[in-house]
């Protein structure tokens, strides 16, 4: 009697995937699956779909369970010895504020698109994916609000991260970006999140800044995203085999797959400059420069990508060059805006000490002497003597990216990158080249933009004066969650926690005031 | 210039084990210690068996485990039961 041996792996996700598919018999696939065809992608043959890990639904919670296990004994472990106590310093943690206002809901945002596409496709195998990334983005957000629970018992600004999101005028970066690829088709919103994003982008924001959260002394938000991207592996390896089978499908799909890398590559970049200032400024420990993180995750590993890519007739996204030389000023650009908004947002801003300063120097030796430093000494000049500088006016946003226009041309660090485009009499303005391209193929999406800075001066964000859209608005506590760090009630706190710290001069209530 | 496939791990005590492992299958890899974090890179292609874990830890490794590590990776990816491998085409 012959032995029946063992489903491999191959066999049993065959079985489990791909065998629980059926063929409709009273519906046409047209009317199943209507988004599939309008963004003119062209697929031949869903059969072709190779999905690399070969992961069956059982295997699936079998390590999504381990994997919590180990995560909420870490948090449990965190909270209860007071890990905040023994950060590098409280400074850190305004960075936790950004990260949850600004990227807890884009997992959210990525649970929300991940379950519509999944919907969306015949191929069974694309379909199980997608279903299995939806789970693990409401993972995300799930363990980074626990996460992130802890801290907002001893810290400012963590309140109503959700509420923030959706109104804050910083938090229209990372919400609009999101809603830009949920309100595509199936097709793009995958190129977009699955390959621009995940597979060419995040690892940015998840590998150093996490490994920063390790060397700053945070155990729990390590823990959270090393977690997190282990599930990301599984993501990437996703987006490299969306693309592959997109181009391998049809040589149609060549062109429209080349546009929205280059458009999803620069709305990324973008938003990855908010990514850019946390690891350049608000991690006191430091772990790598910006500029050395884009070097490795970006132009190497990008590089090595792109070039696999050549022969489907993909070339690098269009505007790369900018953002190699963006590199040395992004986070840099970004902290300025940053610092001189602090009144308007639910973090803490701070000048960099000497040390932080000399640093930089170190890391940007070609830009930061020359451009930003005297910026920020002459800064730091003011607030020692009690006129810390906080910007009166509201800043001018790009319609695209919804960041200030405050980017310096590629070859002229000290000229502002402005461009503008009319459309139907009226007259919109962008960051860059990159931002201005995206709107001129597709104004019709974009003049609908919600831009915080507009909103507010038509009277659509409560009160007439930046204080009471802060406050009422926002949600934000004058005096507590925001302004300068130095003499904050967080920073007075903190010292009275280290009482034996080297920097416990008190803090001065006064170096937070304007003059 | 061959590209190069990297991987990056979660420096834990069973993940460590990984790497002894693949280091020792695949001598041209070089591997960096970041803080919590072990990344590993190869010119074109990197290979983790199964069978060189397991005479390592001296017990049964079932390949997928290896997706509760990984941070991190950059290549076209192919499993297999025995082996997980990493390698560019160009």
């Amino acid at each position: 009697m012959a032995v029946k041996k063992r489903l491999n792996a191959k066999e049993k996700y065959r079985c489990m995937t791909r065998d629980l598919d059926w063929e409709p018999s009273y519906q046409t696939h047209e009317d199943i699956y209507p988004h599939e065809r309008f963004e003119g992608i062209k697929i031949t043959d869903w059969d072709k779909w190779e999905d690399p890990f070969r992961l069956t639904m059982d295997t699936y919670w079998k390590y999504q369970a381990e994997k919590e296990k180990k995560l909420y004994a870490i948090f449990d472990a965190f909270s209860q010895n007071n890990g905040h106590t023994t950060l590098s310093d409280a400074r850190y943690v305004n960075a936790l504020k950004l990260f949850l206002s600004g990227v807890t809901p884009l997992e959210y945002q990525a649970y929300q698109g991940f379950a519509r596409v999944g919907r969306q496709f015949s191929g069974a195998g694309a379909r199980i994916a997608c279903q299995m990334q939806a789970i693990d983005e409401l993972r995300h957000v799930q363990t980074q609000i626990h996460a992130m629970s802890h801290y907002n018992k001893h810290f400012n600004g963590l309140h109503d991260f959700a509420h923030m999101h959706d109104r804050v005028w910083f938090l229209s970066v990372p919400k609009s970006f999101f809603e830009d690829a949920r309100t595509a088709g199936p097709f793009e919103f995958l190129t977009a999140i699955s390959f621009s994003f995940e597979y060419v982008l995040t690892n940015l924001l998840f590998v150093p800044f996490m490994s920063g959260a390790a060397f700053n002394g945070d155990m729990a938000t390590v823990t959270f995203g090393f977690s997190a991207q282990s599930d990301e592996a599984r993501h990437m390896t996703l987006g490299l085999e969306v693309i592959k089978f997109l181009l391998e499908q049809h040589e149609d799909n060549v062109p429209i797959i080349q546009r929205w890398i280059d458009k999803w590559f620069w709305r990324g970049y973008r938003l990855l400059t908010l990514v850019g200032m946390m690891m350049d400024y608000m991690l006191p420990n430091k772990v790598m420069s910006w500029s050395e993180a884009w070097g490795v995750y970006f132009e190497e590993a990008g590089g090595a990508l792109f070039k696999d890519l050549e022969r489907y007739g993909i070339r690098p996204p269009k505007h790369v060059e900018e953002a190699n030389i963006g590199k040395d000023h992004v986070s840099h650009q970004a902290w300025s805006i940053f610092y001189q908004y602090s009144q308007a947002t639910n973090f803490h801003t701070w000048m960099p000490t000497d040390e932080e300063l000399d640093w930089l120097s170190s890391k940007y030796p070609d830009t930061f002497d020359k451009i930003y430093r005297p910026r920020f000494e002459h800064w730091r000049a003011l607030q020692e003597k009690g006129e810390r500088f906080y910007n009166p006016t509201l800043p001018m946003l790009c319609q695209i990216c919804q960041i200030p226009l405050s980017f310096g041309e590629p070859d002229d660090p000290t000229t502002l990158s402005h461009r503008s485009a009319e459309h139907e009499g009226e007259r919109y303005h962008f960051c860059s080249q990159g931002c201005c391209d995206i709107f001129e193929y597709e104004p019709t999406k974009y003049i609908q933009a919600w831009l915080p800075v507009h909103q507010i001066l038509q009277g659509n964000c409560g009160g007439g004066d930046v204080e009471s859209v802060v406050r009422d608005y926002y949600n934000i506590n004058p005096g507590q969650d925001n302004f300068e760090y130095l003499g904050s009630t967080e920073h007075r706190r903190w010292q009275d926690w280290h009482p034996n710290d080297r920097n416990s001069a008190p803090a001065d209530p006064d170096l937070q005031k304007a003059s | 210039m061959t590209s190069l496939v990297y991987m990056n791990l979660q420096d834990t005590d069973y993940a460590r084990s990984i790497v002894d492992a693949i280091v020792q299958d695949n001598p041209h890899a070089e591997i960096q210690h970041q803080p919590s974090m072990i990344r590993i890179e190869a010119p074109g292609r990197l290979d983790i068996r199964r069978e060189t874990v397991e005479q390592l830890t001296g017990s049964p490794w079932d390949i997928q485990e290896m997706l509760m590590y990984v941070i991190t990776l950059g290549g076209n990816v192919e499993e297999e039961d025995d082996s997980f491998s990493l390698h560019w085409n160009s």
